[in-house]
């Protein structure tokens, strides 16, 4: 369905003839699968989508895998593949939606998404969601290559739990990044603000270092990440026997996210039409 | 909805809206209020800051007033924006506001979701428009290798794709070479006679005199005229316009030996250009050749380049209303 549209009559010119035009209407659907296929596309043409991508991922991966000395057996394989998985999606998911919107006001097309006929956020959802799949896809390549490199064979506990988990991740991933990306861009601040928490949150949600280093004050801090709960539950996936609790957790969490950031995003468009605080074209 | 066929196609009151930049505080429009007709075309003169870009954003809904009341076909842009979006499109042209990593035909079939047009239109609407406005060629490559005036023409495109019933164009041939411009304002008149209600702000006045019936004249974010195209050229009833340029900082003394001369008004007094020259236009109440001999002596000893003499037209119409401030 293209939206009911109902056609609505101009008022003609003197002895011209009226002219038929059509009343146009919001359609999420189409909306939705649009701006995702968009942003698809555009991650698909810039470069930082394989730099942040493959490397990340390619990086995590041989750091984990050179630095054990005996060969690993498919469970640790799996755990390790998982691990990287997240870690590298988690990067550059995250700060996808800073990046998107940012790149939007810069090119100064930020002002047609909030004045047209479609919902700005079913569009920023749909972006940040084409733009997670995209990152997970490449990540999900490159580690593909990087087991052909290494002689890696992963072997998977519960494929349907592994299936879930990472659907959770896309899902998660574009729920933190609306939620970091509304924040940030509402900020004056928000170059420098994404500069200094960058590295804390990295750490806390497991990216740089697995979470077991982390000192026992904040462990609990890292509970308030979607990927710690995400990374148990892709080991019990994996591993088995599966638990569904962190799973349940971290969408818990995921939700969390994206009801602040539908929040944050909505009062930051307001702002921006009564105090022209983004410099909308 | 009885509402759309009775109610004008814009309307403002009392419209104003203050920018607050630190303990700056600029009215970027203050207390406008007119009325557009369905059908009409309406263009809106002003010299840079006057606050015509303002006044297209917050119709556009994409800046709130401070303060009074502007309305689409009859629907308020702050209380019933969906259905202001749904009827209008504004066209802000220049290099920004386009997919640059995509191509024209994907920044159109985007552009067009965002306005409401269904998946199947798309497929009909896009080819058409993007043959409209000369594109076809180039449709598959991506905007960021396009001209200035193919990036114009994508502009364009992209707020006609939705068959606005009001286009809001602001500078729509800045940029534009001159066959270009004239290309465009050929569309722009097409529109208008389809019955398309398009305010155009501009700072070329050969747009208005193509285009419009009426004009408006915003300064300093007030309306100061409102009034037909005929009436506007001919607003301070002169003949001709004469064109002294002379040797730099010799403006003053034209300005001074004219100003003694009757029927003589000094329009407009443009700064020195590249080759370090200044002119001054003066416009002549009724023209005689005599007024040349006349002025040619009002000028002696002054080091005179050049002058020019031609019909008076919008172009001095506007600097008399603008009071001299340069166009
Ligand atoms: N976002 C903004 N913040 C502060 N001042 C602004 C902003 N936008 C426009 N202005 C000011 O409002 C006035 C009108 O600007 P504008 O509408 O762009 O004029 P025009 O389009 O007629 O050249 C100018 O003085 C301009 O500096
Ligand atoms: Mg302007």
């Amino acid at each position: 369905m293209n939206g009911a549209e109902t056609g609505i009559r101009r008022p003609g010119r003197g002895d011209r003839p009226e002219i038929e035009v059509r009343r146009r209407r919001a359609n999420a659907w189409f909306a939705f699968w649009t701006a995702g296929r968009m942003q698809f596309r555009l991650g698909l043409r810039h470069s930082m989508t394989y730099a942040a991508g493959v490397l990340n991922s390619l990086m995590f991966l041989s750091i984990l895998v050179l630095s054990r000395r005996e060969p690993l057996d498919p469970g640790s394989t799996t755990a390790i593949l998982t691990g990287t998985a997240l870690a590298a999606f988690w990067a550059s998911s995250v700060w996808g939606g800073v990046a998107i919107l940012r790149r939007e006001r810069w090119m100064g097309v930020f002002g047609r998404s909030i004045t047209g006929v479609q919902d700005p956020l079913v569009l920023l959802t749909g972006k940040l969601l084409g733009a997670s799949v995209l990152n997970l896809a490449v990540v999900v390549a490159s580690l593909a290559v990087g087991c052909l490199i290494f002689g890696l064979r992963p072997a998977f506990g519960s494929p349907l739990g592994a299936l879930l988990g990472f659907a959770t991740v896309v899902l998660s991933g574009a729920a933190a990044s609306l939620l970091v990306g509304a924040l940030l861009v509402v900020s004056r601040h928000g170059v420098a603000i994404s500069n200094a928490i960058g590295v804390p949150i990295s750490l806390l949600g497991g990216t740089l270092l697995p979470l077991t280093f982390l000192p026992e004050p904040v462990t609990w801090l890292s509970r308030l990440i979607s990927l710690s709960w995400l990374q148990d539950f892709l080991h019990t996936a994996t591993a088995g026997p599966i638990d569904w609790t962190p799973l349940g957790c971290a969408l818990a969490l995921s939700l969390a996210y994206a009801a602040i950031g539908v929040f944050v995003f909505r009062r930051m468009v307001d702002r921006a039409r009564r105090d022209a605080t983004l410099d909308l074209f | 909805m009885s509402n759309v066929a009775t109610s004008p196609a814009i309307e403002l009151c009392g419209l104003t809206r203050i920018f607050a930049a630190g303990s700056d505080v600029v009215r970027a429009l203050d207390d406008v209020t007119f009325s557009v007709a369905p059908g009409e075309c309406v263009a809106l003169l002003g010299v840079n800051g006057a606050g015509k870009t303002t006044l297209t954003k917050v119709l556009s809904t994409l800046l709130l007033p401070t303060s009074g009341k502007a309305r689409i076909a009859g629907f308020d842009v702050v209380e019933q924006p969906r259905e202001v979006r749904a009827r209008l499109a504004a066209v802000f042209g220049g290099e920004r506001g386009l997919y640059s990593m995509l191509t024209a035909r994907e920044n159109l079939e985007y552009f067009g979701m965002l306005a409401g047009v269904g998946r199947r239109d798309l497929r009909l609407r896009v080819p058409e428009l993007l043959a409209e406005v000369g594109l076809d060629d180039a449709a598959d490559r991506r905007v960021e290798g396009y001209s200035k005036g193919m990036k114009q023409r994508l502009h364009i495109a992209a707020g006609l794709v939705g068959d606005p019933e009001v286009l809001l164009l602001d500078e729509p041939t800045v940029g534009l070479d001159p066959t270009e411009a004239d290309r465009l304002r050929g569309k722009i008149a097409q529109l208008v006679d389809g019955g398309m209600t398009v305010l155009l702000t501009s700072h070329y006045l050969l747009d208005v005199e193509r285009l419009a019936a009426r004009v408006l004249l915003i300064d300093h974010g007030r309306l100061t005229h409102d009034m037909s195209l005929r009436a506007f050229a001919a607003v301070a009833g002169y003949e001709a316009a004469v064109i002294v340029s002379v040797g730099e900082g010799a403006a003053d003394v034209v300005v001074r030996r004219a100003r003694e001369v009757g029927g003589i008004v000094v329009a407009k007094i443009d700064g020195t250009d590249g080759d370090g020259n200044d002119h001054v236009t003066l416009l002549v109440e009724r023209w005689q050749p005599e007024l040349l001999v006349v002025l040619g002596q009002a000028l002696t000893a002054v080091p005179v380049l050049d002058i020019q003499v031609r019909a008076a037209g919008l172009e001095e119409a506007f600097a008399v209303l603008t009071k001299g401030q340069s166009v």
